[in-house]
């Protein structure tokens, strides 16, 4: 019968697992967990050298960044739709069609002038 | 595979290209940032910074120059930030300078070579990195004008003057100190 700490070393060292292997991740939740993890992370062993090490981690970091930027870009984008709608219903509750003209112009203006920025952005 | 190749599949999104064109090139840039800062932890934290901004900006890579050159502009650039951050100068945890900046096929191992270029390295420290790095770039890693202009992001009579300077610099400090006719 296989314990936790036997697993361990089979999912650090090995990439075909037995039968056996894959009936206990299937059946106890932390190797399964610790097993996930390993999926979603690449394998740092101590094996690893330290120029690998050094890279899996700025590939690592890279993605956590990726995601906030990812996450902060979708907040801006929801905010910046809410006051769109919220700023063109009230031109058309108050039938002000200068207004409306105005905050279209505005929001189709706008995504053009950060793509333009966006484009000329030097990486620094 | 060659690095167009891998570039195009890391640009895909693909980890296991982007890994092995980072390992391959991480001893330059470590060494690059080395030989700036003089300071191990900052020049392993400046690679791993630059490694991040490299892997975010991947897409944006046109191959209008060596991917190493990209790498290197982006050090600098971080470097650069780093001095304008810190406002004093950054500690120097390096001994054996002389060996860092020597080329191996062409050093000789005598006294005053060595001192020579311990000298040479204090006073590139203490110098402005706008005159260092055009410096640094041209004499020991051999890159051109032009392409010293793009990772500086400076007119090219720049950085000419720069160099200039430099070796002005240089050259009158080492006849102060050694009473060496340059």
């Amino acid at each position: 019968m296989l314990k936790c700490e036997d697993i361990e070393s089979y999912l650090l060292n090995k990439e075909n697992h037995s039968e056996e292997v894959k009936e206990h991740i299937k059946t106890c939740p932390s190797c399964r967990l610790y097993a996930e993890l390993l999926k979603e992370q690449p394998l740092i062993t101590p094996q690893t050298s330290h120029k690998e090490y050094a890279v899996n981690q700025a590939i690592l970091k890279a993605e956590n960044l990726s995601k906030k930027r990812l996450f902060h870009q979708s907040i801006l984008f929801a905010l910046l739709a809410l006051v769109f709608l919220a700023s063109l219903t009230i031109m058309i509750i108050h039938y002000s069609w200068f207004g409306i003209v105005y905050i279209l112009l505005i929001y189709t203006l706008l995504p053009l002038v950060i793509f333009s920025i966006k484009r000329k952005e030097v990486v620094s | 595979m060659d690095e167009t190749n891998l570039i195009n599949l890391a640009k895909q999104g693909y980890k296991v290209p982007l890994d092995t064109l980072l390992c391959k090139h991480y001893d330059f840039l470590y060494h690059y940032l080395l030989r700036l800062t003089l300071n191990k932890s900052l020049a392993e934290d400046l690679c791993q910074d630059t490694m991040v901004k490299a892997i975010v900006n991947i897409k944006g890579f046109n191959h209008q120059s060596k991917f190493s050159t990209w790498l290197i502009s982006i050090a600098t650039n971080l470097y650069k930030n780093e001095i304008r951050k810190s406002k004093k100068n950054i500690p120097m945890d390096i001994d054996d300078m002389a060996n860092l900046f020597s080329p191996v096929d062409t050093f000789t191992e005598t006294i005053i070579h060595k001192d020579l270029i311990h000298k040479m390295v204090l006073i590139l420290k203490k110098m402005n990195p706008k005159q260092s790095i055009p410096f640094i770039l041209k004499h020991y890693y051999g890159y051109d004008l032009d392409s010293i202009s793009k990772i500086m992001a400076c007119p090219l009579g720049t950085v000419k003057s720069r160099i200039h300077q430099t070796i002005k610099k240089l050259q009158k400090e080492m006849e102060d100190d050694f009473n060496v006719k340059m």
